[in-house]
C-alpha cells in the first residue's frame, strides 16, 4: 500500500508504478463495482486531507481528495456553512471516494447534485501527470469542465487528488416529517403535492420495505417559512410526524450497517416522469426488499438480501430510458447494456490513461 | 466583389443545396457579412459558405458535407457571443441555428422542456409562463441569445447567483459530431453509468459537436421578488457591501453592480432613476418564499446602513422593478454611445477581493487612457469591465488591450479566472496559457480529439493552438462600429 503525502508524490507513484493502480479513500466503498484486480497497487488517499484553500466569505473551499465529508463540514459549520450534500457515511467517507462513486443522498431534490457545487479539480492522469480543471472562483467557463467527467467514474480516468467546491450558508431551521403507511404509488403522489406552491422542501424521500412504507420530507431555510410549510403539511396530513436530521442520517446509513445484512444493492434511475409506470414491476419483481426512492430526483436504490430478478427489473424499465446498476452483488451483467457513447468514452481512457492503470477493469469502460 | 461563386466551392454548395435546398445555403459575399462578427466585435472573419438547416437530419447531413470537403464548420446562434465563438477564425461553413427555434415539449411534473438550439432564452420562460416555471439561465443578452448558445458557452446571467449557471439547467442534448453521426447525450436518468459527457459538451463552444436538440430543466417561479436599489457615494463601500452580504449568508437571486461613469449614461438614455452623482449603484434581488424575503430585507437593509448607501430604494411593484432592471439591462447599449467601439471582459475573482479589483480597473483606466466602465455581476464576484474606445485613435487598440490584458492578470493572480461565463473564443484563447499548464492543455486537446479527431468543429478556438489559426490581433484592426442599441 502506498501513502503519497503530496500531490507531486501521488503522481511520481503512478509514473512508476506499472500494474494496475486501485486509489482507495476510506475503503468503504471497494465493493461497489466490479472487483479489484487481484496484482493492485493500493494507493491510500487519506493523507492528502488538508484544506489548502478556505474563503468563508467567499463560500469556497479547496481541499485534498481524502478528506472525510463529515471533517469538511465540522470546519464549514464554525462558519455557518456547509456543502449541501448528504451522502451516506459522510463521517467515513472521502470526498474523492465519495465523488468518485458519484454518492450523493436526497438533498439533491432541493440543491443539486454535487456536480453542481463542484468547482474545479486536481486529477493525476494514468501517465502520471497532474491535471487541473476548472478552477475555485464560483463562476468560471475557462476550459472544459473536465472536472465533471471524474464523478462516478469510479477512479478509471484519474485519480481525484483536490476539489474545489462552492459552499451554502447553513439554513437556519431544518425541519422533516415522516408519512408512514399508505402504497408506494400514494406516497409519491403525496410527494408531489409537498413539491407544489406554498412548499419548496430540500428533500423527499420514500422509504419502501417490506414492513412498512415511509415518505420522508424535508425542509430548510429560514425559520418562518419552514414552519409553515411543515404546519400547512402536518395540517393536511394529521398522521406525519416529526423527523430530525439525525434520523436522516440513520436512515440512509441503515441499509451499511453489519447487522442488516444486505448482501446486494441496486442503483437504478430514470426520468422522474416515468417513475410510477415503474412501481407496479418493482414491487412485483423484489418483494423483500428495500427501496430508497427519490421521486422527484428520479433515482432508487434498492437493498436486498438476496439478488433479485436483475433482467426482470431492466425489462421494466429500460422502456422508460432508465436503467439498472448493480452497485454491490455478482452479476456477469453488472452496468447493464453499453452506454450511448461508449467509443467516446473508450478513447477518453485511453487518451488519459494509455497503459490502462487506473481501476482496471472496475468500470462500464475498459 | 463579384456575385460569382467560387470554383472550388461549386460542388460543396452544390451538395449542401442538394441536402437542405438553395435558399439555405448562403454563399454571396453580402449574405455572408451579417456572420463576419459576434457581439465581441473585435474579432472578425467571414465565413466561406453559411447554411441554415431545418432538423438534426439536415444539420448531420451539412456537417457529413462539410467535413468531407475539409472545411471548418461553425454552429451559430444569436451571434451575441462575446468572444469570437461563432466567428469562423479558419473560415468554413458556417452552421446557423436561424430555423431551428421551437419548443418541441413542456413536462411540468418532470419539469422539463425539450427545445430545439436556436430557441431565443426568453422565447422560453414566455412559453413555459402558463405553469409557473421558467428557465433560470438569463443572460443580459436573453432577447436574443439562443439556448444552443447559452449551452455551448455556459452562459451565467444576473440570476445564477443563487441558481446556478447553464450547465445545472441543461439535461440532454442531441449532439451531430464531427463526422455527421448523430448521438444523444442524455442525463435525464440521473447517474446512468458511463462518463458524464454532458458536463463537458455544455460550454464547449462548439468544439466538441453541434448540438440540435436540449432537455433543460425548468424552475418554478419563486413566490415573491423584491427588488432594491442601494446607491452609494463612493465605490469601495459598495463593493465591501457585497462582499459582506455574501459573507453574512445572503444568497441574492441577483446582485448586480453599475458603477462610476456608467451610471449617468445608463441615467441619461434608459430613465431607470439613477442619481446621475452616484459612485456606484447595486441592484439587489431577493425571490423565495415570504418569510425568507423578510429574513433577507432585514440582512441587506442593515448591511447597507452600515457601510452608509446614500439611499436604499424598494420597488413598489412590478413595473418598478422592471424599471430598476431596465437600467441594468439597458446598460451596454447606453454607455456604448460614450465611444463608438467597446470590449467587454469577463474576469473573475474571490467575491471577497472585489474591492482591491475595481481600484484597479479605476487605476488602469487612468494610465492606458480609456474609459472602462464596471456594469457587473457583483455577487459572483464576476467584472464585465467595459472598454470604450474610437478606434480612429491613434494606438488606442494597442492600449485596450494592454488594459484589458493587465485586468485579467489581476484577476488570475486573485485566485479568479479570465472569463466567468463568455467563453474563451478566440479572444481569450492565449490567455489559456495564465491559468493552464502545458499538461492541463493537453488533457483538454486529447478529450476534445475524442470526440473530434480531425478538429473540424470550430477550430482555433478555447484551446491555444499553433500557428495554423493565424494571428488573432491582426483581425483586430479590422474591428467593426456597432450602432449604440445593436444589443438590448
Ligand atoms: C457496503 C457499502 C455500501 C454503500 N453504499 C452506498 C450507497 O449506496 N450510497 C451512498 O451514498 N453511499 C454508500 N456507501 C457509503 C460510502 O459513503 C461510499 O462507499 C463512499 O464512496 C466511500 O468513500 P471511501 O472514501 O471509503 O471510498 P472508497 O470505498 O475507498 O472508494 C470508492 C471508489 O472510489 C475510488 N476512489 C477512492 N478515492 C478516489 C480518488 N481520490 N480518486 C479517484 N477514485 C477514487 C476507489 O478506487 C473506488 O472505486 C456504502 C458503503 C458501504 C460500506
Ligand atoms: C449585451 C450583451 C449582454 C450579454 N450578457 C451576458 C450575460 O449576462 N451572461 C452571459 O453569460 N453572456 C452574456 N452575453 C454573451 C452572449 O450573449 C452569450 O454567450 C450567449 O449565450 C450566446 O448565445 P448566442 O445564441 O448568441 O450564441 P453565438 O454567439 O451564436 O455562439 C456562441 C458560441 O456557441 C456556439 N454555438 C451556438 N449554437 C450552438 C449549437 N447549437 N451547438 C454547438 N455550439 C453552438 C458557437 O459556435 C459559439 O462558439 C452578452 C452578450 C451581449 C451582446
Amino acid at each position: 500500500m502506498e501513502k503519497p503525502q503530496t500531490i507531486a508524490e501521488l503522481a511520481s507513484m503512478v509514473r512508476d508504478t506499472t500494474g494496475p493502480i486501485v486509489p482507495r479513500g476510506a475503503g468503504l466503498h471497494q465493493a461497489i463495482g466490479n472487483p479489484a484486480h487481484p496484482d493492485s497497487t493500493v494507493v491510500d488517499m487519506r493523507a492528502l486531507n488538508v484544506v489548502s484553500d478556505y474563503i468563508p466569505s467567499d463560500l469556497t473551499i479547496t481541499v485534498g481528495a481524502g478528506m472525510v465529508l463529515g471533517d469538511i463540514q465540522d470546519i464549514l459549520a464554525v462558519n455557518r456553512q456547509w456543502l449541501p450534500w448528504d451522502a451516506p457515511q459522510h463521517r467515513h467517507a472521502t470526498i474523492g471516494g465519495l465523488l468518485a462513486s458519484g454518492l450523493s443522498g436526497p438533498l439533491r431534490h432541493g440543491a443539486g447534485a454535487p456536480r453542481d457545487w463542484l468547482l474545479g479539480m486536481h486529477f493525476v492522469t494514468g501517465d502520471g501527470r497532474i491535471i487541473k480543471s476548472g478552477g475555485k472562483v464560483v463562476k468560471n467557463v475557462a476550459g472544459y469542465d473536465m472536472h465533471k467527467l471524474h464523478i462516478g467514474a469510479l477512479g478509471t480516468l484519474g485519480i481525484i487528488a483536490e476539489v474545489s467546491f462552492k459552499l451554502a450558508p447553513l439554513p437556519d431551521a431544518d425541519e422533516s416529517i415522516t408519512i408512514t403507511g399508505m402504497s408506494i404509488e400514494h406516497a409519491h403522489k403525496i410527494a408531489y403535492v409537498l413539491r407544489k406552491p406554498p412548499f419548496n422542501p430540500s428533500a423527499l424521500l420514500i422509504e419502501a420495505t417490506p414492513h412498512h412504507i415511509r415518505l420522508w420530507a424535508r425542509w430548510q431555510g429560514a425559520a418562518a417559512a419552514v414552519t409553515r410549510q411543515v404546519n400547512i403539511a402536518r395540517a393536511r396530513q394529521p398522521i406525519a410526524k416529526p423527523a430530525t436530521a439525525g434520523s436522516w442520517d440513520h436512515l440512509l446509513n441503515t441499509p451499511f450497517s453489519k447487522s442488516h445484512g444486505h448482501a446486494v444493492q441496486l442503483r437504478m434511475g430514470c426520468a422522474p416522469q416515468s417513475l410510477e409506470s415503474f412501481y407496479p414491476a418493482l414491487q412485483a419483481i423484489a418483494p423483500n426488499a428495500t427501496f430508497h426512492i427519490m421521486p422527484t430526483v428520479g433515482l432508487m436504490r434498492l437493498y436486498a438480501p438476496q439478488m433479485p430478478d436483475v433482467a426482470a427489473l431492466r425489462a421494466a424499465l429500460l422502456p422508460f430510458g432508465g436503467y439498472v446498476v448493480v452497485e454491490i452483488g455478482e452479476d456477469p451483467m453488472r452496468w447493464g447494456p453499453v452506454p450511448a457513447n461508449i467509443a467516446i468514452m473508450h478513447q477518453l481512457k485511453k487518451a488519459w490513461d494509455p497503459d490502462n492503470k487506473l481501476n482496471p477493469g472496475r468500470y462500464v469502460i475498459e | 466583389m463579384p456575385n460569382q461563386l467560387a470554383p472550388e466551392y461549386a460542388q460543396l454548395v452544390h451538395d449542401l443545396a442538394a441536402a437542405i435546398g438553395t435558399r439555405y445555403v448562403l454563399w454571396r459575399p453580402e449574405e455572408l457579412m451579417m456572420y463576419e462578427y459576434d457581439g465581441s466585435a473585435l474579432d472578425m472573419a467571414r465565413p466561406d459558405i453559411v447554411v441554415v438547416p431545418a432538423t438534426t437530419a439536415e444539420v448531420a447531413a451539412c456537417v457529413r458535407i462539410a467535413a468531407t470537403a475539409g472545411m471548418p464548420i461553425v454552429a451559430r446562434g444569436g451571434g451575441t457571443g462575446l468572444s469570437g465563438g461563432s466567428v469562423p477564425a479558419a473560415g468554413g461553413v458556417v452552421i446557423s441555428t436561424g430555423r431551428m427555434s421551437k419548443v418541441l415539449q413542456v413536462d411540468d411534473v418532470a419539469r422539463t422542456a425539450r427545445v430545439q438550439p436556436g430557441l431565443i432564452n426568453t422565447d422560453l420562460s414566455e412559453f413555459t409562463a402558463p405553469w409557473h416555471l421558467h428557465f433560470a439561465p438569463d443572460p443580459s443578452s436573453q432577447k436574443a441569445s439562443t439556448i444552443g448558445g447559452n449551452a455551448a458557452e455556459n452562459s451565467g446571467g444576473p440570476h445564477c447567483l443563487k441558481y446556478g449557471i447553464t450547465t445545472s439547467h441543461i439535461l440532454a442534448a442531441t449532439v451531430v459530431l464531427a463526422d455527421g453521426s448523430i448521438t444523444d447525450i442524455d442525463n435525464t436518468a440521473p447517474d446512468a453509468p458511463g462518463y458524464d459527457l454532458l458536463g463537458v459538451i455544455v460550454g464547449s463552444e462548439g468544439t466538441l459537436g453541434i448540438v440540435t436538440e436540449l432537455t433543460v430543466r425548468l424552475m418554478p417561479n419563486p413566490e415573491g421578488v423584491k427588488t432594491f436599489l442601494a446607491i452609494f457615494d463612493d465605490l469601495d463601500s459598495a463593493s465591501d457591501t457585497v462582499s459582506a452580504i455574501i459573507a453574512q449568508g445572503v444568497i441574492p437571486a441577483a446582485l448586480e453592480m453599475l458603477e462610476g461613469q456608467g451610471i449617468a449614461l445608463v441615467e441619461q438614455s434608459v430613465h431607470a432613476g439613477y442619481p446621475l452623482d452616484a459612485q456606484a449603484v447595486l441592484l439587489i434581488e431577493i425571490d423565495g418564499m415570504h418569510e425568507e424575503i423578510a429574513a433577507q430585507t432585514a440582512q441587506i437593509e442593515h448591511i447597507c446602513a452600515h457601510f452608509e448607501a446614500r439611499e436604499l430604494r424598494v420597488a413598489q411593484d412590478e413595473e418598478q422593478r422592471k424599471k430598476l432592471w431596465s437600467g441594468r439591462k439597458g446598460a451596454l447599449a447606453a454607455c456604448a454611445r460614450l465611444a463608438p467601439h467597446y470590449h467587454i471582459q469577463d474576469g473573475v475573482v474571490p467575491r471577497s477581493k472585489l474591492t482591491e479589483i475595481l481600484r484597479l480597473t479605476r487605476d488602469v483606466a487612468k494610465r492606458q487612457r480609456v474609459h472602462i466602465v464596471n456594469i457587473f455581476h457583483a455577487g459572483d464576484g464576476n467584472l464585465h469591465p467595459l472598454l470604450l474606445f474610437d478606434i480612429r485613435e491613434e494606438g488606442i487598440i494597442e492600449r485596450a488591450v494592454a488594459a484589458s490584458e493587465e485586468i485579467l492578470l489581476a484577476c488570475v493572480n486573485a485566485g479568479g479566472t479570465i472569463s466567468g461565463e463568455h467563453g474563451i473564443g478566440i479572444e481569450k484563447r492565449d490567455y489559456m496559457k495564465w491559468l493552464f499548464s502545458e499538461d492541463d492543455l493537453w488533457a483538454m486537446r486529447q478529450m476534445r480529439a475524442c470526440f473530434d479527431s480531425r478538429g473540424v468543429m470550430n477550430p482555433c478556438k478555447l484551446i491555444p493552438t499553433g500557428a495554423s489559426c493565424g494571428d488573432i490581433k491582426s483581425a483586430r484592426a479590422g474591428a467593426k462600429a456597432l450602432a449604440a442599441g445593436a444589443w438590448i
